[in-house]
């Protein structure tokens, strides 16, 4: 999930900032605002080309990968504070390009009394999440194996200790026809705390699927899940190629 | 200062919650049953959420730039 690729804030040029939040905070937080990005995945130069361009190339437009794509989307953000005071949302930033937009229009950014003023220039490019986790466009990642039940071994747990065990664990376990049984939706956290610190030693052991397994992903909104597993997985078949070439050149 | 963008933790963007939040708790609800409808689901999620606290308005006084109320 860090490969796959996504649109952030990289850096931003301030041109006048009167609020009380320093440039850098700024900068923090204009990064964390997840931007749209499915489409400008192919319209925008690679994390790679574009890695060592510095700010001033960026703001003069000499950042373009070899096969001509631009490195950066700018978004400008130019608000003045009005009485009784304003707060600077995400719907004020104003893209160049409309297919990379911030996600979320009601993101507050900075608030400003009358007459402050802020005006800046957002540079936003595409970036891997091993780089930064603004670029992580998967917010969480796992993979779980899917609980069957739990079995008890009589020799080491007879049916008192059992009865002690669900007293003990009453959000795990239940007693069915005097056995004792895996309540329904357990998860499987709660479970092994259960089985590995309340009900130590106690012959339990948890039965999961043997071929199966629950994969999720959840996105924070710039791509899809869909989208972020099959980059993902792009990514991985990447690697793959380049070891295998590097191991031909090694062998031959 | 203002409240984070995203949980510390996991990572997932929250703000945009916070308003919706504020309001609700601030007119009596129970603050569990408003995380439970926002769908945050995990504890970072929630700790990030109910500990937080927007000082941008006491600290937005003492602003050196331009002073008029």
């Amino acid at each position: 999930m860090e490969e796959a690729p996504k649109m952030a804030v990289d850096f931003i040029g301030v041109d006048r900032n009167d609020s009380v939040m320093f440039n850098e905070i700024l900068a923090h937080r204009l990064a964390m605002v997840p931007l749209k990005s499915e489409e400008a995945l192919e319209r925008y130069a690679s994390p790679e080309e574009c890695k060592d361009c510095t700010p001033e190339e960026a703001a003069a437009g000499k950042c373009v990968s070899s096969d001509g794509k631009p490195c950066y989307a700018r978004l400008i953000l130019e608000v003045e504070g009005k009485k009784g005071g304003t707060i600077v949302y995400t719907k004020d930033l104003v893209s160049e390009d409309p297919d990379v937009k911030p996600v979320y229009d009601n993101i507050p950014l900075l608030s400003l009394l009358e007459g402050q003023k802020v005006k800046l220039t957002a540079y936003a490019r595409l970036g891997r999440g091993k780089e930064h986790a603004k670029w992580m466009p998967a917010v969480v990642a796992v993979v779980k194996p899917i609980l069957r039940g739990v079995e008890v071994s009589e020799a080491v747990c007879d049916s008192k200790c059992q009865e002690e065990c669900v007293e003990l664990c009453p959000h795990a376990f239940e007693m069915k026809d005097g056995k004792l049984k895996l309540k329904e939706g357990t998860t499987i956290s709660m479970l092994m705390h259960c089985i590995e610190y309340i009900c130590e030693g106690r012959g339990l052991k948890p039965i999961f699927e043997e071929d199966s397994f629950i994969f999720e992903v959840e996105s924070d909104g710039s791509l899809s899940a869909r989208r972020t597993l099959i980059e993902a997985a792009k990514a991985v078949s990447q690697k793959i190629e380049a070891l295998k070439t590097q191991l031909r050149e090694q062998a031959g | 200062m203002m409240i984070p963008v995203r949980c510390y933790t996991c990572g997932k963007p929250l703000i945009q919650y916070y308003e919706e939040f504020k309001k609700r708790v601030e007119s009596g609800e129970d603050p569990e049953k408003v995380l439970d409808d926002l769908g945050l689901k995990r504890y970072c999620c929630r700790r990030t959420m109910l500990a937080s606290i927007d000082v941008s308005k006491e600290i937005i006084k003492f602003s050196t730039r331009v002073h008029r109320w």
